[in-house]
């Protein structure tokens, strides 16, 4: 279903045309679904096993809820959630991605992570447009592979200011 | 001297310096200094100074002689006398040293001298003080008296010891007043002094206790004592006690020797006097043993009675041979005497009372010689009135003499006495006796004496009781045996055996004088009786006497006549009745009187019965010859009459029915003709022999008639039976061909289940190993399903390991990706971190991949695994299903060995059945052979017989019941049909049966030889 989602949304990327150049670099890698995204390296903290987490009541479906790091409350996103993609059970091989974005450190829950691979420039598309009604902020670019591509996504724009505020108002109050 | 020439120098010193010193005092005083004066008070010191040492070379000089001598003297070494210079300074020291030396060389010489008077034991000796003063006097004076004190108890112990060494030992002690040393010398002395005393003291009472008043176990105190002084109280004790052992050993010996126990030699060992004492104490017990054998065989000797035994006194020596003669002496003193009264004894112990003892005799042999005379003498006048009383009572029959008592003393008295009181109880009873057997002499029975006797006489007492009650016995039995005799009981007996001896013999006597008269009297009567009720015995034969005799001769001529006629009537009755001979008379002649009439009277009767009997006699004869006579015509009387009529009406009836009458109807039923008839009426027998002889003939003809209908009958039945068993025998050779088959198939059945049985068995073992087979291939398959569970188990385990190690790659991809963020972090320093992070990432994906790849062969292998327990569990229920089965075969195996036995056992039963049956046809053959010849016969039989029975004149035949046309009266018809001739009949075993050629059968069908029966018996023995 996710990659359904996914293809739609690339299904309108060819009209794009590269016009900013994305800097490459070291990309963590990692899937959601059969899907593999990216994440700037520089953005993760550190990479854990899935671990128990603590649902904070009144809050946004894509937050699971908080999770104990050595000391730290950091919260969690569920970030099939939050692309709209189903929920599924967690696997052995289900992962936090520990990141910081804007000061504030969470945790994204994905379903494996896959490498930390060394996307040169060129290999790098700017994110299709996908019209106004389309918000592909969040997307960096599209790394491409031999016969695949890898999003790459803007950490800092996944999480939108308002849920951002959220967060930290969350990480505040439980702190 | 140095010291003293120190001083000077010290001195000269000082007095050099002392100017100086005042020089410089004075310097001081006047505060200033004046060079000439300083000038002058060091030349005056320098002058002083000289003046100074030459005063001091001389003083010393002087000084060293002084210093020699009082070095000699402080060294004890006696200084020589000093010069004096008179001018010396050291004059008066030299003077006074002088005198020192001096006085210290008398001193010296007087002590020496005191020395040596002391050494010399001289205590009391003089100094010379004339010579000494001062302290040396003193001194010298002190000593001298100190020698004499010392002197002193020196001397007061020297007399004590004295008078010690002396022996004078008295209670005296030093009773001086001594001092230290010598205080502990006059103790020591004194306490020495007591242990003298005590010693002494102790060794008088041993002496006195042991030497005066024999008390050997007394012994020194030796407790009392010390050291040496208890030794020598005990070697004083031990010099005691050598002595007393042997002395009380001694002292024993001769107790028990003087107790007269003579005790055992003495062995232990002594030494010197003692071994002598012991030697002679040894001798002294031999001796003594030697001489108490002897005196001990002596009076053995003498108490054997061998009084002329003496011992042997030369054997022994000194006192004992003296001891020795004595005893003999003794004993020939005793002896002597006495064997001589011994032989006065012996010669009255022999009743020879000879002269009184003229022997000399001493002491109390006379007293004896004395006593033996009175006593032959007493003895002497006993016998003389013994004699006189025995020949008064004995020869003459004075039975009352008596001894003269008072011819007697004491015993001998009462010795005389008792010989009178003997007689007195002889004569006595003898009067008494006498007077009772004259009574019982003059025939009258006495009463039972009842005076009380003893002893012997009281025995005769009981035997006179006894003779009178025996006559009184008597006199009652004779008597009740007369009123016997009278009242004619004979039978009665006196009873002898109440009597003894003569009384019996009595009695006897009167018993047999019984029987003589009484046993002739019986013996007739019981003749008579017997002679009365017709016994006629034997003849008298016992001889008797007298009127006895003719008695017993009349009885016997009656016992002959009685017998004779007897036998005449039997001899008649013999002859008449069982011999038939009717001649027979008894011979009257031989009888007389009355006997003779009997007899003529017997032989009329026997005529009057003969005759009638014998014309009866000659009738019956003739009827029985078959003649029948003419009526009898003679007269007779009476029941002879009826007897002749009787036989006339015999002879009528006898003649009707065998001749005209009932002999004509059977004379024509020998003709054949069965139609004639008895008609006459008879009676009795006679009526029933009519009836008889007619129904005889009627059933000959009815029985001709049903033969003649029968025999047609049985023609025809015989033909078909013939037939019939034909077919039979041809059955029966087809039923044996048909049994050799189903005997053969049984042969084969049997073996095919005799395989079968076998065959069932190897299968059931077959199955039986197979069950074991499939057991243990399930048993195996068990366990291989458990070892597929435990590989399954273990494949799980390794799947889980494999989980771990994939966690572990999880989680150091996770480490390796984290390092690699590092690494990125870090920039361009991180760069071969991050390589190393990529490396360990690959190898944390590999090792992944290879635990996936594991995982994934585990599982499939668990897969099979499960597979394989399934495929293990279906093979396991197929084996158990094949095992089920196999039971089941086994069973069915076991079922069918079983039914094959049975089987076998049914076919062998059937094939003896069928054998049997083989016999039964055989027999059967044979048999339906003989009835078919048999049936054959009776064809011709029965032809015969109708032949037989047309020749009989029968009243009429029914012709209905003749079948098959045949009609009596048309006889020829039975010609018409041939009856083939009988085959030889005779009775067929089975053997003869083989040569029988049936007609109906083939050469081949013969049963014997269809059914092969010795070798079927054979077969089913095999079988």
């Amino acid at each position: 279903m996710s990659g359904d989602n996914i293809n739609n949304y690339s299904g309108f990327g060819s009209i794009a045309t590269a016009a900013k150049k994305i800097e490459g670099g070291k990309f963590l890698t990692f899937y959601l679904g059969n899907e593999e995204y990216g994440i700037q390296i520089l953005k993760v903290q550190e990479i854990i096993g899935i671990m128990e987490i603590t649902p904070v009541p009144r809050t946004p479906d894509f937050i699971k809820g908080v999770i104990n790091l050595r000391g730290h409350i950091i919260p969690v996103i569920y970030l099939r959630s939050k692309f709209g993609m189903p929920e599924i059970e967690n696997t052995e091989q289900t992962c936090i991605i520990v990141v910081k974005t804007r000061n504030l450190i969470m945790g994204l829950i994905v379903d494996r992570v896959c490498e930390v691979s060394d996307i040169p420039t060129n290999d790098i598309d700017e994110a299709p447009s996908f019209g106004t009604f389309v918000n592909t902020e969040y997307i960096l670019g599209i790394g491409k592979f031999a016969s695949k591509v890898k999003l790459l996504l803007d950490i800092d724009k996944v999480i939108t200011a308002q849920e951002y505020a959220g967060m930290s108002k969350i990480v505040e109050n439980i702190n | 001297m140095h010291s003293f020439k120190n001083k000077m120098i010290f001195i000269s010193i000082f007095t050099i310096f002392f100017p100086l010193l005042a020089a410089l005092g004075a310097l001081h005083m006047t505060g200033g200094v004046n060079s000439t004066v300083m000038f002058c008070a060091l030349a005056g010191a320098i002058i002083a100074l000289g003046a100074a040492v030459f005063t001091t070379e001389k003083l010393f000089a002087s000084s060293s002689k002084i210093n020699a001598a009082m070095e000699r003297l402080a060294r004890g070494e006696q200084a020589e006398i000093l010069k004096t210079s008179g001018d010396d300074y050291f004059s008066p020291i030299t003077a006074s040293l002088n005198q020192m030396i001096t006085q210290n060389n008398v001193f010296k010489r007087e002590i020496e001298a005191a020395a040596g008077s002391m050494a010399n034991g001289d205590f009391n000796f003089s100094v010379n003080l004339n010579e000494l003063s001062g302290f040396y006097r003193a001194s010298l004076e002190k000593i001298a008296e100190a020698a004499k004190k010392v002197g002193e108890p020196v001397a007061a112990i020297n007399a004590i010891l004295d008078k010690v060494s002396k022996g004078d030992i008295t209670n005296e002690r030093i009773d001086i007043d001594a001092r230290g040393a010598f205080a502990s010398l006059k103790a020591n002395t004194n306490s020495l002094l007591g242990t003298i005393d005590n010693l002494l003291n102790e060794v008088k009472v041993v002496c006195i206790a042991t030497i005066f008043e024999g008390k050997l176990d007394k012994r020194a105190n030796v407790s009392l004592f010390q050291g040496r002084w208890a030794r020598l109280a005990a070697g004083i004790n031990d010099i005691v006690n050598t002595f007393v052992k042997p002395l009380t050993l001694s002292s024993d010996y001769i107790t028990s020797i003087s107790n007269g126990t003579i005790p055992p030699k003495i062995t232990e060992e002594y030494k010197g006097d003692f071994n002598i004492l012991k030697s002679s104490f040894n001798v002294c017990i031999n001796n003594l043993q030697a001489m108490i054998k002897e005196v001990n065989d002596l009076t053995h000797a003498a108490a054997d009675g061998n009084l002329k035994k003496r011992g042997n006194s030369e054997k022994f020596e000194g006192a004992y041979r003296e001891i020795i003669g004595g005893i003999n002496q003794t004993l020939d003193s005793v002896i002597n005497p006495i064997s001589k009264m011994n032989e006065h004894l012996v010669l009255l112990s022999k009743g020879e009372i000879s002269g009184k003892i003229e022997d000399e005799c001493k002491g109390d042999f006379c007293e004896l010689k004395d006593s033996l005379n009175k006593l032959i003498t007493t003895l002497d006048n006993l016998l003389n009135e013994v004699k006189v009383v025995c020949i008064a009572t004995i020869f003459e029959g004075h039975i009352d003499k008596r001894a003269n008592v008072s011819l007697f003393q004491g015993r001998w008295a009462k010795l005389a006495s008792g010989i009178n009181d003997l007689i007195n109880a002889f004569a006595n009873p003898l009067k008494m006796s006498a007077n009772y057997i004259t009574q019982i002499g003059s025939g009258k029975i006495p009463p039972v004496i009842t005076e009380d006797y003893k002893g012997d006489f009281n025995i005769i007492k009981d035997s006179f009781n006894n003779c009178i009650n025996n006559l009184s016995n008597l006199t009652v039995e004779v008597e009740a045996l007369t009123h016997a005799a009278t009242d004619g009981k004979l039978k009665v007996r006196g009873n002898a055996d109440k009597f003894a001896g003569v009384y019996k013999e009595i009695i006897e006597e009167i018993n047999s004088t019984l029987d003589a008269i009484v046993n002739p009297l019986n013996v007739a009567a019981d003749y008579v009786a017997k002679i009365s009720k017709g016994e006629v015995s034997e003849k008298i034969t016992a001889e008797y006497k007298g009127d006895f005799n003719d008695i017993k001769n009349n009885i016997n001529s009656l016992i002959t006549t009685v017998d004779t006629m007897l036998n005449e009537i039997k001899t008649i009755c013999i002859a008449v009745i069982f011999e038939g001979k009717l001649d027979k008379r008894t011979g009257a002649s031989q009888f007389s009187g009355r006997w003779a009439k009997l007899a003529s009277g017997i032989n009329d009767i026997v005529n009057s019965l003969v005759n009638p009997l014998k014309v009866s006699s000659n009738y019956l004869q003739q009827i029985s010859q078959g003649e029948i006579p003419a009526k009898i015509t003679d007269e007779y009387k009476g029941d002879f009459n009826e007897i002749k009529n009787s036989i006339n009406t015999c002879l009528d009836t006898l003649t009707s029915l065998i001749i005209t009458d009932g002999g004509a109807a059977l004379q024509a039923a020998a003709d054949k003709d069965l139609t004639a008839r008895v008609k006459k009426t008879y009676s009795g027998l006679y009526d029933r022999m009519k009836d008889n002889i007619n129904s005889l003939i009627e059933n000959l003809e009815d029985m001709f008639k049903q033969i003649a209908a029968n025999s047609e009958n049985v023609s025809s039945s015989s033909n078909q039976i013939s037939k019939g068993a034909q077919a039979l025998a041809q059955g029966a050779s087809e039923q044996a061909s048909a049994l050799e088959e189903v005997s053969s198939s049984l042969h084969q059945m049997n073996s095919m289940a005799k395989q079968n049985a076998a065959n069932a068995k190897e299968g059931q073992n077959l199955t039986t190993s197979a069950r074991s087979s499939t057991e243990r291939g399930v048993d195996s398959m068990r366990k291989m399903s458990v070892a597929i569970n435990q590989i399954k188990d273990s494949s799980n385990n390794t799947a889980k390991i494999l989980k771990t190690i994939d966690e572990i790659a999880f989680q150091t991809n996770l480490l390796a990706l984290n390092a690699a963020v590092e690494a990125a972090r870090a920039g361009d320093a991180g760069k071969g971190f991050a390589v190393v992070a990529d490396e360990v990432r690959n190898l944390a994906m590999r090792s992944a991949e290879a635990a996936k790849n594991t995982a994934r062969m585990i599982e499939e292998s668990v897969k099979y695994a499960n597979n394989g327990v399934s495929i293990n569990e279906e093979v396991m229920k197929n084996l158990d299903e094949i095992n089920g089965q196999v039971k089941k075969v086994n069973e069915f195996m076991s079922e069918i060995s079983a039914a094959s036995e049975q089987q076998s056992e049914g076919i062998n039963q059937i094939n003896t059945a069928v054998a049997q049956m083989n016999q039964v046809t055989q027999q059967n053959a044979a048999y339906s052979e003989e009835s078919a010849s048999a049936s054959q016969e009776l064809t011709y039989q029965a032809e015969q017989m109708k032949n037989m029975i047309l020749q009989f004149k029968l009243s009429s035949v029914k012709t209905t019941v003749l079948s098959g046309g045949f009609d009596v009266h048309s006889g020829p018809s039975f010609n018409k049909r041939p009856v083939p001739p009988p085959a030889p009949h005779k009775k067929k075993d089975f053997k003869d049966f083989e040569h029988i050629q049936p007609a109906a059968k083939g050469g081949d069908s013969d049963p014997k030889k269809v059914i092969p029966f010795d070798e079927d018996s054979q077969v089913l023995q095999e079988f």
